[in-house]
């Protein structure tokens, strides 16, 4: 009995002391974790969030950066949406643009996607052609497409010249300034012709052999199997199309400055020039601030409205 | 060898590298060297510096943060060159500004960064100065018998004046003139400008130029003015000046673009474009300057341009410069523009920074920058010396030009208030370049474009009357 119960009783021992040693191991393990984590966090904290409650602040205040905030509580809101007449012209110029731009990338990506999905020889070449422009800092894309569009010396007016169009002041003129702007945008369509791209190729091959079975023709198999099939990633591109085109900010900044005569005073422009030009940050907060809740509100709709259109391979509707 | 690393060993290192880099970012700087400094005030108030005796001796280093290039580079090497020679043991660091200085400066500022001394500029003499940024020049310099604000061309001094306040010392004599295209307008059968044309002689003259060539779609090929400058305070307040209308009144209490005289001056400007159409629409972009491109015959300028415009013309034209044509007042108006020298109000170093942007008016300086066709002399006593004038190179030969403008050439108003911007910035500008552009594109009258301009200051005067 003895021995019996002296060995279980170093067996306690044994699994008490495996316990504390794991329980040690354990906490350990969740410290280093923590720590490896901590210069992540605190870049958070300190760069991003902090910033953030910072700027929701001086929404509330009357600030020019170099003096103290004074609290004026809701007035910088209601002098935006009552008083400053370039704001609803701002709004009205970037919602432009982002119904436009936005729409006709997705159609301009996904068809270019069908187009490169093609199994031909040297397709890899025409796909990096496609994508390279996408890695183009977007100053020097600006800058370029500035060039491109000059009406003395610009390749379009060139073209046009050849066609015995007379040169156009692209961006000079305010009817044709933001449509330039938009068109300039499918520039960058690339980025989302590659995520177009895995989605088509990530179509179970077996869908179109089991329709094809059937007798589907080839309209029937887009229609019916690759549109509905990339619907994820159309509403992917959706949401991140919106949500850069609400802050379009760089192209009106280098090659129109938002003009002429406000065609293309993008919000993000007013935003910038209140904060900067104007010295007005409890402005340009108030302005921040209001972008960020409407980006927040639309890309909430977007995501309610994916219920009805956005389909996944399981069967199961908006995952 | 190689040997995997723990994660704890990473972690201790991480730790020993992050205690070591922020023990190093919280260690005192080295000590600033004892400056031998006789009377002293910053900050306060006034941000005026107050040295009535030049010190005998700086010694450390001095930031000094300047463009990149010339003028502003071999200016500020020359001025080093003999600061550094009345103080050896000074040394002067160069610092260069970035593409949006203006932000640059206020924000090192709030962080209490900017250098010790710090390019400026007329547009920003006002900003600056409303946010307490530039020390108050003055006292030292009317303390200092170095240094005579009197022989200084008055408003080249008030350029660079805010409320008393000296907020830089200016680089040059920088009035707007009339730089011309000798060979397009001798092509197009107009005449050579004279000091003594008329704006309506210049208008018949440059109908001429405008008349010349047309493409296939009947536009001008080639227009009387270069539209580079269309809507600078420097060529656009002369004409309201001209006609004796003016933008405020009542003590800056209320705004006047609308009034008819002001307005009077604006249409005989804006008919340039409008009625006349001799100058560059606005919609007309050639890819850089018209008048560099020998595409219009005129160009309203500073002599600050004169080398860029050396370089980019080269031999393809023969030009020169003639001062700008009289307003119905009989007087060449015309505004005027420069680059300055400051001192940053909360330097640990405003007697040096002083001591430093004090020769920028020195005449030994003033003199060596004429030569080396950097500035034309600011000074009366250097500028009436027509042996400045000696070897500078040509075009433009008629320099003696730059220094006549400035008898008539009249300063911005600076006195609205801080939140209601300047002619340079915020919302005047923005308000008073929204009407002009939309009268020039032809997309407004001008009754409706400044009356709407006029009801936008007004409204902001209205709001900051306090200030």
């Amino acid at each position: 009995m003895t021995s019996i119960a002296g060995t279980a009783s170093s067996q306690n021992r044994v699994k008490s002391f495996v316990s504390a040693l794991t329980a040690t191991k354990h906490r350990r393990d969740t410290i280093e974790g923590y720590l490896f984590i901590l210069p992540v966090v605190l870049g958070l904290l300190i760069f991003t969030l902090g910033p953030m409650v910072a700027s929701l602040y001086f929404s509330f205040t009357k600030f020019d950066i170099l003096s103290s905030p004074i609290w004026i509580g809701l007035g910088n809101y209601i002098t935006m949406f009552t008083q400053d007449q370039y704001f609803w012209l701002s709004c009205k110029v970037t919602l432009i643009y982002a119904f436009t731009s936005v729409p006709l990338g997705i159609i301009g990506g996904f068809m270019l996607a069908l187009l490169l999905n093609q199994k031909v020889k040297g397709i890899a070449f025409f796909r990096t052609c496609f994508y390279i422009p996408t890695v183009v800092p977007a100053i020097a894309s600006a800058v370029l497409w500035s060039w491109l569009m000059n009406p003395d010396y610009g390749l379009i007016n060139a073209a046009l010249a050849i066609l015995h169009i007379p040169p156009y002041s692209f961006l000079g003129q305010p009817e044709t300034a933001l449509p330039s702007l938009v068109l300039m945008s499918l520039w960058g369509i690339g980025g989302g012709m590659v995520i177009y791209l895995a989605g088509l190729q990530g179509i179970p091959e077996s869908l179109y052999e089991a329709a094809k079975i059937d007798g589907a023709n080839e309209w029937d198999l887009f229609w019916h199997i690759t549109i509905p099939m990339m619907t994820p990633t159309v509403f992917f591109n959706l949401v991140m199309g919106l949500i850069g085109a609400f802050q379009v900010f760089i192209q009106a900044f280098v090659m129109t400055s938002g003009g002429p005569l406000h065609a293309t005073y993008f919000y993000n422009l007013m935003l910038y020039e209140r904060a900067f030009g104007f010295l007005q940050m409890g402005m340009a907060s108030s302005m921040a601030w209001f972008l960020c809740v409407f980006i927040l509100v639309m890309t909430l709709l977007v995501f309610r409205s994916s219920t009805f259109w956005v389909f996944y391979e399981t069967g199961e509707e908006n995952q | 060898m190689s040997k995997s690393i723990s994660r704890r060993n990473f972690l201790k290192m991480a730790a020993v590298t992050g205690a070591g880099a922020a023990l190093a970012a919280c260690a005192p700087q080295a000590a600033p060297t004892p400056q031998t400094i006789v009377v002293t005030a910053t900050g306060g108030a006034s941000n005026a510096a107050q040295t009535t005796t030049a010190p005998k001796t700086f010694t450390g280093q001095m930031r000094v943060l300047i463009g990149a290039g010339a003028p502003v580079e071999p200016v500020n090497q020359l001025i080093t060159a003999s600061f550094t020679g009345q103080y050896p043991g000074m040394q002067i660091k160069f610092e260069y500004t970035q593409p949006n200085f203006e932000e640059q400066v206020y924000t090192s500022a709030a962080a209490g960064t900017l250098a010790d001394v710090f390019l400026c500029a007329d547009l920003w003499v006002v900003p600056f100065a409303l946010h307490g940024v530039t020390l108050d020049l003055r006292p030292a310099a009317e303390a200092d018998s170095d240094v005579k604000l009197d022989d200084v061309f008055p408003n080249m001094l008030g350029l660079s004046t805010y409320n008393n306040r000296i907020v830089m010392f200016p680089s040059g004599l920088d009035v707007v003139s009339q730089y011309y295209n000798k060979t397009l307008l001798t092509k197009a059968g107009a005449e050579i400008p004279t000091d003594k044309w008329t704006w309506d002689d210049y208008v018949n003259n440059m109908k001429k130029v405008t008349a010349l060539q047309k493409d296939a779609q009947g536009q001008p090929m080639y227009w009387g003015l270069d539209n580079g400058t269309w809507n600078w305070w420097a060529t656009v307040y002369p004409w309201v000046k001209g006609y004796g209308g003016d933008i405020v009144a009542n003590n800056g209490a209320k705004s006047t673009w609308a009034d008819p005289k002001t307005l009077a001056g604006l249409k005989a400007y804006t008919d340039l474009w409008v009625t006349d159409n001799i100058a560059q629409p606005l919609s007309v972009d050639l890819g850089g300057s018209a008048f560099q491109l020998g595409r219009a015959a005129t160009y309203f300028h500073i002599q600050g341009v004169r080398q860029g415009l050396r370089d980019a013309i080269k031999n393809k034209f023969d030009w020169d410069v003639q001062l700008v044509p009289t307003m119905p007042d009989g007087k060449h108006r015309t505004g005027m523009g420069t680059w300055g020298m400051s001192v940053y109000s909360k330097s640990k170093m405003v007697d040096a920074g002083y001591q430093y942007v004090k020769r920028l008016i020195e005449p030994s300086v003033q003199r060596l920058m004429a030569k080396q066709m950097l500035a034309v002399p600011l000074l009366k006593s250097v500028a009436n010396d027509p042996t400045w004038m000696d070897g500078v190179p040509t075009p433009p030969k008629n320099l003696m030009a730059y220094v006549k403008g400035a008898d008539d050439a009249i300063l911005p108003y600076m006195n609205y208030p801080g939140a209601c911007g300047s002619f340079y910035a915020g919302q005047v500008s923005k308000a008073y370049q929204d009407a002009l552009e939309a009268v020039l594109r032809k997309k407004s009258t001008l009754e409706q474009a400044f009356g709407d301009a006029d009801k936008t200051i007004q409204t902001c005067l209205d709001q900051n009357k306090t200030q």
